[in-house]
């Protein structure tokens, strides 16, 4: 490394004098790349007390970005409920973890909920996957061994262009690439297509381990005297991150000729696969000997975020001796090393007499220079008392600033007003031919069936997997092959209701994702969230985010009774991906919201599949009363827009318990939420969800329904579906009325291989189950493969 | 009698090597994993030895075209001339298939060349309007048989599995040279339909395997390369809820009773416990 | 011209960062097979053959640039080659060996993205080139040749004749056509 280099890195951005016309300096840092607005400039100069180093201005430029401080959002996210007994260790770290009941007391689960949006638009498969991939290094950063993974998608309209189809096959083949090779299952998720996301897909990943109770770790040097010793492994740092000519033009990087490979994220699944293997490795030595630790993923910000937030949370300073750190074999600049976005890194806080023995399970007995060239395990740096944080290059300093400096986080007013919603248009007098309506909506792409796309992702790998997307309304795994003990996990958020109500669709968002939980037998647990919204400088953006996040925190104050009477639902992780906007139209506003459950025991779990011939139908929830807000309002009658349909959350939570209370006491065989599409669409998937080899189909009375048949059949106000054997329907119906509901017996499972609707008046509707199925399986396969877009 | 010793080989990109000890241990074996940075001579001390699925080198050149060319194949292809019992599962199978110790010499052709010899090619799948990995559960049918996996079971009998794979297409460039290893027994599973007829095409037949083979093995039918997942299937209660027959009505009425018999012994466990009752009559 | 008297055009796709399939390749050709004892460098790059009615070489790059169905402009480049005499991305000491997966040649779903953006029927043809380059005085022809077909754990890596067939060429002048030929009998049964 030439001397020149380090000395620009180590050279003041600028001056005192310079800040006094803060504007002029956040221009000239913005054409090299370094984001620090004209007040942030002020600011940087005051905590330290001088003019920064062109090290340090990178540093802060990333640490203050939007990414990392939620510089708009983080007063907003308080209003969130974070508390309940389950909870261990809420928002703030990489994922949040909570506890787990007996006979599983020993173990944690650990969560997390990330988005990476604007990369899977850019370049689909890489996006995608590196989405995965930084997920789970924050599921592992807290000791924990990765064992799902789901995936939350919002694709644009696919008839805009190749472009739209091309990004969704991207995004499949990036999710499915990463997880199968990292050996993790895919536990689902879901997809929606709208022309809300054609510039502005969305990619929002969720991951979830099992840690030893005692084991968690945390992003922090340890407490005591030491010494510590921060050690980087993984992938050799190269230049990812910074591969923009603005960046690379001018004194710090190379002049002209820049070398482009820096423009693009690689995600190495294999190389991520051997780490983590080699840090489960380190886990088990490091709790055996029951030694102090602290553990830490490098995302944005690289080396210089992960070591000085080690160092900040842990009270103290650290000294990072830079040019130890293993890199690729091409001359960087100091600052870069310092701070790129290099994927598959960790890095340890250990006694520094440990050092080389944790070095030596990377570099020898998981011999991951093998694996990768260059990639292997490097002491860089210690802790130090004072609370410094210090960085030299060759003995030339690079940062040097007080480490309280680091977590100052900023927070940025932005004007929040109501949008004005746009009036639904009238409704098309004429009703549909209502035999060609449900085959119209399970041929489009919001309501087909899935198959197409998860069946290139791995559900089974670990052997944990109880019941897989499609199976259940829940993915559940078994937590340990000798308890009865499992998880279950779902998603909610319509992007179509929130863009209704945010209120009213963020609220439907935690609740539905809870209700599929508690359909599936399993206790709502804990939440997740994403928060995807364009300009936070667009007050109606600001408007929809503060209505979103009243209707997030106000279902999770009413759903949390089943992990502990009179909590709320907890949030424990969560993210806010702003900027999602191309000229003046932001996407749909998008909270989405995964749901965790804790089932006693996995093999009273309800799949959604019919599993016998005579068996009742029977429909619990809300009346069948309006077609607010249904896919059938949208893709038959060709309505857009207008709120979605009401929900009581006292009911709700009481709709929650008792399809808990049916799973536990083993009363059905079958469950499914009536969902997009409504009944009709229920049962047709509850169809699809039976044996390949039977011939089971469904029955199903309009008569006593006492609405206009299109009502009773697509309306999507929460209900659940039952499949109850006739002995056990009274248990069912009276478990149901202490409630406060009634179990309506809808239909029968028949043993002929179609759907059948009486119609009020007596008229039949029938539909094969052939024919359900190609209209169902036709949407996706036929965009995937280019036909008839 | 001490339980068999059972290698867990492991190169690196393979990804099921817990759940596969985990199938072992059920079946009362003993299990060590043995990394690829271990040397090749380390196998020597073991009773039998499993490759598990995964993506071993990334499946770079081709799914098991690398770990085929490591040390490690010349001290199983030995301990297999020894008699020890060998199995791969998915990317376990590509190795064996790639080293040439499946379906080896074989007497579906006498006097043909090495041991050695790569005779069969674990291939793309060959799918309409889909290409890549595919993941799906599938029915196996039991074929008569000398390979010490299966030999125990019925003929006949149906085992559903999960397979998950790109490349799970057994072809060769011999004409009928699959279908004549399975006429010589050496196909212990095909795929079938759940009424027990071969299934030649997708999605039954996953991949559009010659032959119908899910699994090849040697002529002595101690080494075995299968590319469904049994270890995935080691639980009756985790046997996906699509399957139905004679399995999936187990399966349904162990859930309804809610007793823990879910819990009992899946469509997987077969293979393990074959694995360990060739120890019962042998150690 | 292609085979079949179309107009052709080949287009050459590599990574643009260092590839880690071609150098895991190379490590395992120089430590465990004879062939590859002198082995100095070993590069993979992926060919399409587009055959049909084509645009002139401009709208081509731009068409293949646009969907990633061909490639990734963020981390491959690639190179068109409109005649025979067009330069290819190879040195010419560099030994070829084109591998097809025998029978999936061809790219349906390219084929009908094609269609759906030019309203032309074109064939397109997928396959993988490895540009071998051998230590002075190596019969680097001889030498690729048996790397190319595994016929045991110690010869050959590169295809696997069992469902693969490839092709030799030079780095001077790669074949033109070079996927779509018409296939001989004999190598079909060779064991």
């Amino acid at each position: 490394m030439s001397a020149s280099r380090a000395a620009a890195a180590g050279r003041e951005a600028w001056t005192p004098a310079d800040a006094r016309d803060p504007a002029a300096v956040s221009a000239r840092l913005r054409a090299r790349g370094v984001v620090l607005e004209p007040d942030e400039v002020r600011l940087l100069t005051e905590l330290l007390g001088r003019g920064p180093r062109w090290a340090e201005a990178v540093l802060f430029g990333i640490l203050w970005s939007e990414h990392c401080s939620y510089k708009s959002t983080r007063h907003l996210l308080k209003r969130l409920p974070t508390q309940a007994p389950q909870v261990v260790i809420g928002p703030g770290e990489d994922a949040g973890v909570v506890a787990l009941p007996a006979p599983c007391d020993d173990l944690v689960l650990v969560l997390g909920h990330e988005s990476h949006n604007h990369p899977s638009q850019v370049l689909p498969v890489e996006g995608a996957a590196t989405g995965v991939g930084g997920i789970v290094r924050d599921i592992v950063c807290m000791g924990a061994e990765v064992v799902g993974v789901l995936d939350a998608l919002r694709f644009g309209d696919p008839r805009s262009g190749v472009h739209a189809r091309d990004v969704v096959r991207g995004v499949v083949e990036g999710i499915a690439g990463y997880g199968n090779a990292l050996g993790v299952p895919n536990l689902g998720g879901d997809a929606v297509f709208d022309a809300g996301f054609d510039t502005n897909c969305l990619v929002n990943a969720m991951a979830v381990g099992l840690a030893p109770a005692d084991g968690v770790l945390r992003s922090r040097v340890p407490e005591g005297p030491g010494p510590w010793a921060f050690v980087l492994v993984g992938k050799p740092t190269d230049e990812s991150g910074f591969g923009g000519a603005a960046f690379a033009s001018g004194e710090l990087g190379d002049p002209g000729g820049a070398d482009p490979r820096g423009a693009v994220q690689l995600p190495d699944p294999f190389l991520k696969r051997v780490l983590n293997a080699a840090t489960y490795e380190a886990f088990r030595v490091t709790r055996e000997r029951q030694l102090a630790c602290g553990f830490k993923d490098l995302g944005a910000g690289g080396i210089a975020c992960a070591t000085s937030e080690l160092a900040a949370a842990g009270g103290c300073g650290a000294v990072i001796t830079l040019e130890s750190a293993h890199r690729v074999n091409r001359e960087l600049s100091p600052e870069i090393i310092l701070c790129a976005e290099t994927q598959e890194r960790y890095c340890w806080v250990v006694p520094e007499s440990f050092a080389d023995e944790l070095c030596a399970i990377y570099e020898r007995a998981f011999a991951l220079g093998d694996v990768h060239p260059g990639a292997g395990a490097r002491v860089i740096g210690r802790a130090v008392e004072e609370p410094r944080y210090t960085v030299t290059w060759h003995g030339e300093t690079l940062v040097d600033c007080e480490v309280r400096a680091i977590t100052a986080g900023r927070r940025e007013e932005r004007e929040a007003k109501p949008r004005t919603r746009r009036q639904p248009p009238r409704a098309r007098r004429r009703a549909p031919d209502p035999r060609r309506a449900l085959l119209t909506m399970l041929g489009g792409l919001h309501v087909g069936s899935r198959a197409y796309l998860y069946r290139h992702y791995d559900g089974d790998v670990q052997g944990r997997t109880w019941l897989r997307a499609g199976e259940g309304d829940a993915s559940v795994l078994r937590l340990h092959a000798e308890r009865p003990t499992g998880v279950a996990f779902a998603v909610g958020g319509n992007p179509f209701w929130c863009d209704g109500d945010p209120e009213l669709g963020a609220a439907h968002a935690v609740a539905e994702a809870a209700r599929n939980v508690a359909v599936t037998g399993a206790r709502p647990w804990a939440l997740t969230d994403c928060l995807n919204f364009g300009h936070p400088e667009d007050a109606e953006v600001m408007g929809d985010l503060e209505q979103t996040l009243a209707g997030l925190a106000s279902a999770a104050r009413a759903l949390g009774g089943l992990a502990a009477v009179g909590q709320p639902l907890p949030f424990v992780s969560g993210n806010v991906s702003l900027y999602n906007q191309v000229g003046p139209h932001a996407i749909p506003p998008s909270p989405i919201v995964m749901c965790a459950g804790v089932i006693h025991d996995v093999t009273r779990a309800l799949g959604i599949g019919l599993r016998g011939a005579g068996h009742v139908l029977v429909l619990v929830g809300e009346p069948r009363d309006g077609l607010e807000g249904s896919t059938y309002a949208r893709e038959v009658l060709r309505e857009r827009g207008g709120p979605p349909p009401p929900l009581d959350l006292e009911r709700e939570a009481r709709l929650e318990e008792l399809a808990v209370a049916i799973a536990e006491g083993g009363w059905a065989r079958a469950a499914h939420d009536v969902g997009d599409g409504g009944l009709a669409v229920a049962l047709v998937e509850m169809m699809a969800g039976a044996a390949d080899d039977a011939t089971l189909g469904a029955e199903l009375d309009l008569e006593p329904f006492e609405v206009e048949p299109a009502v009773s059949l697509y309306c999507e106000r929460p209900a659940i579906v039952y499949e109850v054997p006739f002995e056990r329907l009274a248990r069912l119906s009276q478990a149901a009325r202490d409630q406060g509901f009634v179990a309506w017996p809808i239909g029968t499972v028949s043993a002929q291989p179609q759907l059948r609707v009486r119609m009020p008046g007596g008229e039949t509707l029938t539909w094969s189950r052939v024919e359900l199925e190609q209209a169902r399986e036709a949407g996706l396969r036929k965009l995937w493969n280019e036909e008839g877009v | 009698m001490s339980a068999a010793r059972v290698a867990i080989v492991q190169f690196p990109g393979v990804n099921c090597e817990a759940e596969t000890a985990r199938a072992l241990a059920r079946a009362g074996l003993e299990t060590e994993l043995v990394r690829w940075t271990r040397p090749a001579r380390d196998l020597a001390a073991f009773d039998a030895y499993v490759l598990p699925g995964g993506f071993s080198w990334q499946d770079r050149v081709r799914a098991g075209a690398l770990a085929a060319k490591d040390p490690m194949l010349d001290e199983l292809a030995a301990r297999a001339d020894a008699g020890a019992p060998v199995l791969g599962i998915c990317n376990g199978a590509q190795v064996l298939v790639e080293a040439g110790l499946v379906p080896g010499s074989g007497n579906d052709e006498p006097g043909a060349e090495s041991r050695d010899e790569v005779r069969v090619a674990l291939a793309r799948n060959r799918m309409p309007e889909r290409t890549g990995y595919y993941t799906r559960w599938v029915w196996c049918r039991v074929e008569e048989t000398q390979c010490v996996f299966t030999r125990a079971l019925e003929p006949g009998a149906l085992l559903p599995l999960p397979v998950a794979h790109g490349e799970g297409r057994f072809a060769s460039a011999k004409k009928g040279r699959v279908a004549a290893l399975a006429e010589a027994g050496q196909a212990p599973l095909r795929y079938a339909h759940a009424d027990g007829a071969l299934a030649e095409a997708f999605p039954e037949n996953p991949n559009g395997s010659d032959a119908s083979a899910a699994a090849l093995c040697n002529a002595r039918g101690n080494v075995l390369a299968l590319m469904p997942h049994p270890e995935r299937a080691a639980t009756l209660g985790q046997v996906s809820r699509a399957i139905g027959g004679a399995w999936g009505e187990r399966r349904d009425r162990a859930l309804a009773a809610g007793d823990g018999s879910a819990f009992g012994d899946g469509p997987g466990m077969a293979i393990f416990h074959a694995l360990a009752r060739f120890f019962e009559g042998h150690v | 011209m292609s085979a079949a008297g179309k107009p052709l055009a080949q287009a050459y796709v590599e990574l643009v960062a260092e590839d880690p399939e071609a150098t895991s390749a190379l490590a395992i050709a120089r430590a465990r097979l004879g062939a590859g004892r002198r082995l100095k460098s070993l590069r993979r790059v992926r060919v399409f053959e587009l055959a049909g009615v084509l645009p002139s070489r401009a709208q081509l790059e731009a068409l293949l640039h646009r969907s990633t169905r061909f490639y990734n402009p963020a981390k491959e480049r690639c190179t068109v080659r409109t005649a025979e005499r067009d330069p290819a991305p190879f040195r010419p000491e560099e030994a070829l060996v084109l591998v097809l997966d025998r029978g999936l040649e061809r790219r349906p779903a390219g084929e009908r993205w094609w269609k759906h953006e030019t309203g032309e029927k074109v064939e397109v043809r997928e396959g993988t080139v490895w540009a071998l380059a051998f230590e002075p005085g190596e019969d680097a022809a001889a030498r690729a040749g048996e790397l190319a077909e595994v016929r045991n754990r110690h010869h050959g890596l590169l295809a696997n004749p069992h469902f693969q067939d490839w092709r030799p060429g030079e780095g001077a002048s790669p074949p033109w056509p070079w996927i779509e030929r018409p296939r001989k009998r004999a190598k079909e049964d060779r064991p």
